[in-house]
């Protein structure tokens, strides 16, 4: 890396900081004292992020960071009542004189927790999205994803996350996201700091992430922070548990499909906790009998399973260190042997992920936090045929992932007005995108060790949470760095979010962010199938790049209800996709590895064009009472253009979707009875159909070179004709899935039994169409294929104490 | 090994189609409005200096769903004139109502290497369409190498019949930027008794390379070669060696290459994005005026 860059991004940054600090001390009163301290779960001593702190009669408030931290600062001597308040939890407060710095840990009581079932509603203040300067972000309620029903029974927060406004699921059972237009490839999912690549089990029907062992799960669309970088679309940032520092709890259950269990505890008593969780697929055995009826035999089958562990320890007031990683794998598997033939084949791929983190409180006013972080991700598919014990063919396919980065972010509170960020990051990623190794025969051996492209991305940023009478202002700038075949590009990404508020429940909010993402997925089939290639932006396929601009409106009103109305635009630069015609498998140079075939082969089959995305989304949101849950509205439009591919012309995503809706409804009838119930609407994805057909006459064949196909003579053939791309549009998707759980208070715990049902009104919903003709030939119709009628499912799960 | 690979990917197709119809997949009739069906005019033609023919195809396309016809539908009054703008000379095709095609005489236009050529369609309703194309420079036996080469050894297959590996390298030098090239040979190999045995070899899509003005391309081919044996004729014996081979050396221009290679690949794989049908003609309408050559080669490694 050019050191001299480095060092003039460094000095800029600091620059910046140091200009900001410097304004907003020179508007600060001299004399002043802070309060800061921790907030925690009391029952497990958990981190509380995002808990609203105020102080009155200063009528100052700020935000837990998602470790808890919290600070304010205000002048000495005006005493104040502090105040924490957080959905779920009854308010704490303490009198504080204000006249010395002081330092404090809070525990907050959750009014509703699964020990004290007996509390039927939440009935704590939330946090007003009124008063938030920042739009486009929702956090993820996660105590309510175990209760919304999900396919099997599987709770899943991918699913969860695609029934907010401004998400668009892929396609029947997928947990693949498009965020305002965006492919799935431009989501930042981040886990404990560490990226994940591909965040889905069983070709994209269930999510990686365990719910069990999350603790918080924020979506941003829009309006991004400076911290976030390196994606177009989307940041879904998750946090998992810390593990009980108390006392010993866990988890067990079972479901149809999978077993999950998680358990947390004490390490050393209120020094260091630990939380494991993990879960497995048992389809294989299930299907195993089917399979084997159907195929003479063989043993084949299909797993997954994955595993969250997180350890922390106190070292001192000031500091805490955190461990966490993330192992998780699927496997698709085929043994089917005869007396004198063997076809075997393993299909899987899996991420891996370890985080260190080491907080530093350095005063009051000012937290700091490091962290080392590795993320891996790899696909392999294995084949090998066998005769008669000799080795006839064996094919071993690989692209992986592995990225090595350091990230050190600080807060500074000088004064109740400010909240300033600054950090960088550095991550290094180490690509291989395809390395193969062939044998066929005894005497024919080909090893195509894929160069490892090394690329190095980086970005420092700065951005301040000013509040200033009824302005919100939240101004940041990132400016992120890559460097690929020696070469590198610096660019400055300028973020902006505004809100006024009108009135203390009502707020007109604004922003803009500009954003660079230096990395694609290359996608053969439209659907995200883990064999999806992941490529770094190179010399000749440049880095993406989006603007967005939005604008909307937020109120809350009595009774818990909150309302926001969003109006977005978004232009992408540099999307890309392959080329008509081009193929996703290389042609291997078997004498001269290296040579002809390069590890940047791809490159000359994908062709890069722009994207535009803007529409509407209502979010009708009810956090508190018996009834609780959301209303999401999403009016969009999503159109592509490449050079190269539909003639040029612009067409629409196929996930353009111009109307989308959910609702979801939990509703807590008693201590040991909960309902809740899922409705999705969504336009039907854009997809390119036959149209019509035209045959060759067959009178060329006599003059067209029989090199091409003589044995189907393809100018005969049906040839179809798809008119535009995207033409088409699938029957409107729609689904209601409705969920009851029971649950039973044992002297050891509490016993739940959910019961429901996915698709309850067996919705029809196409997973693809295609044409079928007649017996006679004469009338060829359109049909569709669904995939998941009504399927019930009942799962038991145990929370022991 | 794209044989292999299409081999095994197809039974791993099946099994994943067993594993998911265990959650259940349901045919149905859609309940959507069938895709609007555009009657387009379609224009095929493909010019070589080795034809001779020079030959229009005028037809429409049909809808795809619904009512289907067994009869192709031909345009037979539409007038089509060919010129060569290297000369500046223009005929026009006659429709031959007994082959339902646009032909003449290549003696009446010839087909020349290097020549652009240039076809306007003109319908009935006064429509006008027309494309372009430069024939290919012409091939020389000698443009085309044997590179390197394994033939491995001599292998039982579990039927009783005999295998052999091979790897061949193919080199096209003479190749000129704007133009694709293509071989298709069969391997001469010579065993132990003398016998001889061939195996036709070819590149169902990928052989297709674009060319490089001053510089060579490679073509390589790996697959197992079967060996036929008459009845009651002794097995093959090893070494086998390989002693030429002979085949056919194309070029063609991009209309044509673009034509074969969207043809190859458009099916009915509901996950794969379409491709969409090539045209080079002006005014809506489809199909491609392309142009081709080749050599025979007999070469010797």
């Amino acid at each position: 890396m050019n050191c001299r860059l480095l060092n003039t991004i460094g000095a800029m940054v600091c620059f910046l900081l140091g200009f900001t600090v410097s304004a907003v001390n020179a508007q600060a009163p001299t004399q002043k004292a802070s309060i800061s301290g921790y907030l925690r779960e009391k029952s497990s001593g958990e981190m509380l992020g995002n808990v609203v702190v105020a102080a009155a009669p200063s009528n100052t408030r700020t935000l837990s960071n998602s470790y808890g931290f919290f600070s304010i600062t205000l002048t000495k001597g005006q005493p104040q009542w502090v105040y924490f308040r957080f959905p779920g939890f009854y308010t704490d407060s303490l009198y504080w004189s204000a006249k010395l710095d002081t330092a404090v840990n809070i525990e907050l009581d959750a009014i509703q927790t699964a020990e004290s079932v007996g509390t039927v509603e939440i009935r704590a203040k939330k946090t007003t999205i009124a008063d938030r300067a920042d739009m486009s972000r929702i956090d993820i309620p996660v105590q309510q994803i175990k209760d919304i029903p999900a396919l099997l029974g599987e709770k899943d927060v991918m699913k969860v996350i695609q029934l907010m406004p401004g998400v668009q699921k892929g396609g029947e059972g997928q947990s693949g996201i498009y965020v305002r237009g965006g492919g799935p490839d431009q989501n930042l999912i981040v886990l404990d700091e560490a990226i994940v690549y591909n965040a889905s089990h069983l070709f994209g029907f269930f999510s990686l992430f365990n719910g069990d062992a999350l603790r918080s799960v924020e979506l941003v669309k829009g309006g991004f922070p400076s911290r976030y970088g390196g994606r177009l679309s989307s940041v879904i940032d998750m946090n998992m548990k810390e593990g009980n520092n108390k006392k010993f709890a866990g988890e067990v259950g079972i479901g149809i499909i999978s077993s999950r269990a998680v358990f947390e505890g004490p390490i050393v008593k209120g020094k260091s906790s630990f939380m494991i969780s993990g879960r497995r697929t048992y389809l294989d055995a299930l299907v195993q009998p089917l399979i084997m009826a159907t195929t003479n035999g063989a043993n084949a089958g299909y797993y997954f399973y994955d595993m969250n562990a997180k350890a922390n320890y106190i070292l001192s007031d000031r500091d805490k260190l955190y461990v966490s990683g993330y192992f998780g794998r699927d496997k698709f598997y085929l043994n089917d042997k005869t007396n004198q033939t063997q076809f075997k084949t393993n299909f899987g791929w899996g991420n891996r992920t370890l985080t260190t983190r080491w907080n530093h409180q350095f005063d009051a006013k000012t937290f700091a936090n490091a962290a080392l972080i590795y993320s891996h991700y790899d696909l392999s598919i294995n084949l090998l045929q066998k005769e008669n014990d000799t080795s006839q063919f064996e094919l071993d396919y690989s692209s992986t992932i592995n990225d090595y980065g350091v990230k050190y972010d600080v807060d500074y509170r000088p004064n109740p007005k400010h909240l300033i960020r600054s950090g960088f990051s550095v991550i290094n990623h180490q690509f291989s995108p395809s390395a193969i190794v062939l044998k066929v025969g005894k005497d024919f051996n080909f090893n195509r060790k894929i160069q490892v492209i090394n690329t190095y991305e980086s970005g420092v940023y700065v951005e301040d949470q000013w509040r200033e009478g009824r302005w919100n202002l939240y101004p940041g700038l990132r400016v992120s760095h890559y460097v690929v075949d020696q070469k590198q590009v610096v660019n400055p990404e300028p973020r902006m979010s505004v809100a006024y508020n009108i009135r203390k429940d009502l707020a007109l909010k604004g922003s803009y962010a500009l954003m660079n993402q230096y990395i694609h997925l290359l996608s053969s089939t439209g659907i995200g199938l883990p064999t999806d290639l992941w490529v770094p932006a190179t010399a000749n396929v440049k880095a993406m790049q989006s603007q967005q601009f939005a604008a909307g409106v937020a109120k809350d009103f009595n009774k818990g209800y909150s309302l926001s109305v969003e109006g977005y635009y978004k232009t992408m630069n540099n999307v890309i996709t392959y080329k008509e015609g081009a193929s996703f498998l290389l042609n291997d140079d078997f004498f001269n590895p290296g040579v002809s075939v390069n590890e940047k082969a791809w490159e000359s089959q994908v062709t890069s064009g722009q994207g535009w995305s803007y529409g509407t989304e209502v979010f009708l949101q009810k956090q508190v009472g018996k009834l609780s849950g959301w209303i999401g509205y999403t009016l969009s439009w999503t159109q592509l253009q490449f050079d190269q591919v539909n003639q040029g012309e612009k067409f629409y995503a196929k996930y353009d979707r111009r109307h989308d809706a959910s609702v979801v409804a939990i509703y807590r009838l008693n201590k040991l009875f909960t309902a809740s119930a899922t409705w999705v609407y969504g336009t039907g994805n854009a997809i390119t159909m036959p149209q019509g057909y035209l045959r060759g006459s067959g009178h060329y064949m006599g003059s067209i070179p029989e090199v091409w196909d003589p044995a189907s003579g393809f100018f005969n053939n049906e040839i179809i004709d798809y008119g535009k791309r995207n033409s088409f549009r699938m029957e409107a998707y729609h689904r209601l899935d409705v969920g009851f759980q029971f649950r039973k208070e044992k002297p050891r715990g509490i016993k739940t039994w959910e019961l429901s049902f996915y698709n309850a009104y067996n919705r029809f919903n196409p997973f693809f169409y295609y044409g079928q003709m007649n017996d006679q030939g004469t009338v060829r119709t359109l049909r569709k294929a669904t995939l998941f009628p009504m399927i019930p499912s009942l799962s038991w799960t145990f929370k022991f104490r | 090994m794209m044989k292999h690979l299409t081999y095994k990917s197809m039974r791993l197709g099946w099994i994943l189609i067993v594993f998911f119809g265990f959650t259940g997949c349901y045919d149905q009739a859609a309940e959507v409005d069938l895709p609007t069906y555009n009657k387009r005019t379609v224009i095929t033609s493909y010019l070589s200096p080795k034809d001779q023919n020079i030959t229009v195809e005028l037809t429409y396309t049909l809808p795809y769903f619904g009512k289907q016809v067994a009869d192709v539908p031909r345009v037979g009054d539409a007038k089509v004139v060919i010129s060569d703008m290297t000369v500046g000379k223009s005929v026009q095709l006659p429709f031959d109502s007994s082959i339902m095609l646009y032909r003449i005489r290549a003696f009446a236009l010839p087909i020349v290497n290097d020549h652009e050529y240039r076809i306007d369609v003109i319908m009935k309703d006064g429509t006008t369409h027309w494309s372009k194309t430069r024939i290919p420079p012409a091939l020389k036996e000698a443009d085309l190498k044997v590179g390197k080469f394994v033939v491995g050894k001599l292998e039982q297959s579990n039927w009783g019949g005999q295998s052999v590996s091979a790897s061949l390298e193919m080199i096209a030098g003479n190749t000129q930027t704007g133009f694709y090239y293509s071989p298709q040979f069969e391997m001469v190999l010579e065993d132990g008794n003398g016998d001889f045995y061939g195996s036709l070899l070819y590149f169902p899509n990928e052989g297709i390379e674009a060319g490089k003005t001053g510089d060579a391309l490679r073509y390589l081919f790996n697959d197992r070669i079967y060996i036929d044996q008459f009845s009651g004729g002794s097995p093959a014996l090893d070494p086998l060696i390989l002693k030429e081979v002979v085949g056919t050396f194309w070029v063609m221009d991009e209309g044509y290459k673009e034509r074969y290679v969207r043809e190859m690949q458009i099916s009915d794989n509901p996950f794969a994005e379409p491709i969409l049908m090539y045209s080079n003609w002006s005014n809506g309408a489809i199909g491609a005026l392309g142009s081709y050559d080749w050599v025979e080669a007999v070469i010797t490694p």
